[in-house]
């Protein structure tokens, strides 16, 4: 099975076809121009990365690295929603374990940090082969059930025995000797986050990643091709409770505190598969981005808000009085009612853009200099006004306006943020362009000339 | 991009009733004698500590366990019937349905505050103005339940079952998170009722209106455990009628074959508002009686306090029966009280088993799903 891990061979039998479908031969390369331009973007990308927990004011750094775990913790549970196809409602049992794990590999086996999280990703393993063997006979609905009942469990019972685990005073976790300031801690988590993304990555283009999402579509299928469905299944929990105790100890370590209490809130399972069915399951890149807006949205609300002062009296106020008063953060439903429109507003947004052929007139009337200052002009003033709304929004807010975010990217948008930002990561990803299926010959030479080369 | 769970529902299985119970598979790889004797072992161990935990018991403690078991249970079987009943017509798990309960709730106290949200209720209303109070909050939720249904449910009628799910998770949510908004998270008396009241000696201000409790074999009967005991069975016949009416016919045919059911002019929209409007009703009244139970309510109670058992009690008892669905809250109910008793009759026992209600739910859920998928009553699998 090792082997299955590490090779790169296809597993298909012969007689596939190898393109994806007939007639679409004709793809454009990136010019050596557009090499460089997605080099480019990317290394800004990682840059921004990096720079963030050095320029954050300290009081932030621990919404950082919250935010890092949480990532982390989305790729493990995006080996389930994404890859196996199995959803887990009760992923932060595991999280728990792993940190009580490591609390106690640390504090009673006296174990370094490192050694503590390898501890910590087996007894996360160990938990997930027990889950595991109960999804090998349960399926769907039953198995979210089951593991919600799971979780209720382990947090209620397991991790609040007194002998154990210190009960409700909890136990202490603490950072590694090399990380114990925020930012290098937060730097540890990036390097953790970066490891995990790669393996993933690995081991999804390996023979045994493409048996593991073979099991999603149809496990009958992947059957009769061969696949053993117990064996795979069971790497598949194991991969991800292994990497979701490793970030239950990171987790842990940014207040150097475990308790019980955290894990035994019913929320706490559910945000977990919300935030990767939000950013878009099977997708290392939406995982990561639905687990920071996950975590940090309240936050983020809190700190704008700040703005809303400028919005009365400072330079913004300028802007935006003349059009209307600025709603105050005091009435909570109007807050609300205003985060939904966001929402929705946003939705259209973006469904609008690429289909509006307004924006590419827009875009070329914009050449004239009276039109593009009047333009500026009331572009600064929307953007503002909209910052101001945006600012008369706190923090309590953001569970609301994430249900409601996940319920418009399931009705609308299956494949969540990444399905959004697809173009975008395709772009990333140095993948050729293809030619459009043909509807017309009007239509495929239209969508051929606008994919062209960048 | 992929779709985030593509195996649609109703396509998902050849055998023609597989969809009413999990997939019959090997249990890490045994075979059929193997598996049996599995599943002899696993049931005689839990009738084995049920004998346990009932030889600890002396026989007043008993009675008293059963009481406030068949009080927890009768909450479980409010919830599981409306579980049973979206799940019954539109195969998927509401994950809402404890919401509904809250929202009940929290409607209901607006009514008896009056319109001051931020008030609490003193003493103990009377039995007609909390029926008052409660007849608008389970209109409320029925409302809701149709809302829900035609916002969220019908868009999403081509999609995977499990994505239906997390659109159920996700409405929960917001409906949590619409209550923190308005109501403050904070925890809020709810009153019951009827109160019980001392027989004898001055009635104090509090039991404003009491009656008497009744006693049976020394251990106090609330009220509320009468009352709720009665509105379940009241409700559990009254849908087991239904179910033979004419309309209830057309409701279940609507679930087995909806396009059947329309050619005979069965309307679907008709059909699904029904249905959901019906179960955010039976959720909320038992939003209503139980946060009587414990007399206390907070944004999110139901789901925390009672969704799980009630999920459990459903599965128990068959997820397509509705009587299951009473037999199974009302097992579950007798069964947790007693797990709680029996940890709770031994301190140390009790320092290594903390939270037995969730242990014995867990266990439960896992006996019913790897030793009989289908419940107790439900159909054949």
């Amino acid at each position: 099975m090792l082997r299955a891990l590490l090779s790169d061979r296809a597993v298909a039998p012969a007689g596939t076809p190898t393109a994806s479908h007939p007639g679409s031969g004709q793809r454009w390369w990136p010019s050596r121009r557009g090499i460089v331009a997605r080099v480019v973007v990317i290394v800004a990308i990682v840059a921004a990365a990096l720079a963030v927990p050095v320029g954050v004011p300290p009081v932030y750094e621990p919404i950082v690295a919250r935010a890092v775990v949480y990532a982390i913790i989305a790729l493990s549970m995006n080996v389930l929603i994404g890859y196996v196809g199995q959803i887990s409602l009760g992923h932060h049992a595991f999280v728990g374990l792993g940190a009580f794990a490591a609390g106690i590999a640390m504090g009673e086996a006296g174990l370094p940090f490192v050694a503590a999280l390898a501890v910590a990703g087996g007894i996360g393993a160990l938990a997930a082969l027990v889950l595991g063997g109960v999804a090998l006979r349960i399926g769907g609905m039953y198995l979210a059930l089951v593991t919600i009942a799971f979780a209720l469990f382990v947090a209620n019972t397991l991790l609040n025995i007194t002998a154990l685990t210190g009960g409700g005073a909890g136990m202490s976790v603490p950072r590694p000797a090399f990380a114990v300031d925020n930012v290098p801690y937060i730097y540890l988590c990036l390097a953790i986050l970066v490891a995990i993304w790669v393996i993933d990555w690995r081991l999804t283009a390996s023979k045994a990643g493409r048996a593991i999402r073979a099991l999603r579509d149809d496990e009958r299928v992947a059957a009769s091709w061969g696949i053993d469905v117990t064996r795979y299944k069971l790497l598949a929990f194991v991969l991800s409770g292994i990497t979701a105790g490793i970030a239950g100890t990171l987790f842990a370590a940014i207040e150097e505190i475990a308790t019980a209490v955290t894990y035994q809130s019913l929320t706490f399972g559910l945000i977990i598969a919300l935030m990767v069915v939000v950013g878009g399951a099977g997708s290392r890149p939406g995982a990561v981005i639905g687990g920071v807006l996950f975590g940090v949205l309240a936050n983020v609300l809190d700190i704008t808000q700040r703005f809303w002062g400028e919005c009365q009296t400072g330079w913004a106020g300028g802007f935006v009085q003349p059009v209307g008063p600025v709603p105050a953060p005091g009435p909570r439903a109007l807050q609300v009612a205003i985060g939904a429109a966001f929402v929705f507003g946003g939705y259209r947004l973006v469904r609008a853009i690429p289909r509006s052929r307004a924006v590419g007139k827009v875009a070329r009337g914009a050449g004239a200099v009276v039109s593009a200052g009047a333009g500026v002009v009331v572009a600064a003033g929307a953007i503002t006004g909209a910052a101001c709304l945006w600012a008369g929004i706190d923090g309590t807010a953001a569970p609301f306006l994430l249900a409601l975010l996940t319920l418009v990217v399931l009705i609308a948008y299956p494949g969540g943020l990444a399905q959004m930002l697809a173009p975008v990561l395709r772009w990333l990803s140095f993948r050729p362009f293809r030619a459009a299926p043909r509807e017309d010959a009007a239509g495929s030479a239209s969508a051929a000339a606008s994919q062209g080369r960048p | 991009m992929r779709a985030t769970l593509r195996r649609r529902r109703g396509e998902q299985d050849d055998a023609p009733d597989a969809t009413e119970a999990p997939r019959h598979r090997r249990l890490l790889g045994l075979d059929p004698e193997q598996e049996q004797r599995l599943r002899r072992i696993a049931l005689w161990g839990a009738v084995g500590l049920l004998a346990v935990g009932l030889s600890t018991l002396s026989p007043i403690n008993m009675v008293r366990v059963v009481v406030f078991g068949l009080q927890l249970g009768a909450v479980y079987a409010l919830i599981a019937l409306g579980i049973a009943l979206v799940y019954k017509t539109t195969r998927i798990l509401n994950f809402a349905q404890g919401e509904f309960g809250t929202v009940a709730a929290f409607v209901a106290i607006a009514v008896l505050l009056r319109g001051d949200l931020a008030g609490e209720v003193e003493g103990a209303p009377a039995f007609v103005e909390m029926l008052g109070a409660a007849l608008v909050a389970i209109a409320a939720a029925a409302a809701l339940g149709v809302v829900v249904n035609l916002l969220v449910v019908e868009r999403l009628a081509r999609a995977s079952e499990l994505t239906a799910l997390v659109a159920t998770v996700g409405v929960m949510l917001a409906l949590v998170s619409i209550q923190a908004v308005v109501f403050d998270i904070r925890a809020r008396r709810f009153p019951r009722f009827i109160q019980d009241a001392p027989c004898l000696g001055p009635q104090t201000g509090d039991a404003a209106f009491g009656l008497c409790p009744v006693r049976i074999a020394g251990t106090v009967v609330t009220w509320h455990t009468l009352i709720v005991l009665t509105v379940l069975l009241t409700v559990a016949a009254v849908l087991a009628a239904f179910f033979r009416t004419r309309t209830g016919i057309a409701l279940l045919a609507t679930a087995q074959e909806p396009f059947a059911a329309q050619l005979q002019g069965v309307s679907p929209r008709a059909m699904a508002t029904l249905a959901w409007g019906t179960a955010g009703a039976l959720g909320g009244l038992g939003g209503l009686l139980g946060a009587g139970v414990f007399q206390l309510i907070t944004p999110g109670y139901i789901t925390t306090t009672w969704l799980v058992a009630g999920f459990t009690a459903a599965v128990l008892g068959g997820i397509t029966s509705m009587v299951g669905a009473v037999a199974g809250g009302l097992l579950l109910g007798v069964t947790i009280s007693l797990a709680n008793a029996t940890v709770l009759a031994s301190d140390t026992v009790a320092s290594y088993v903390p939270g037995a209600p969730h242990a014995a739910t867990f266990a439960v859920l896992l006996l019913v799903l790897l030793v009989r998928p289908r419940g107790l009553l439900g159909k054949e699998a």
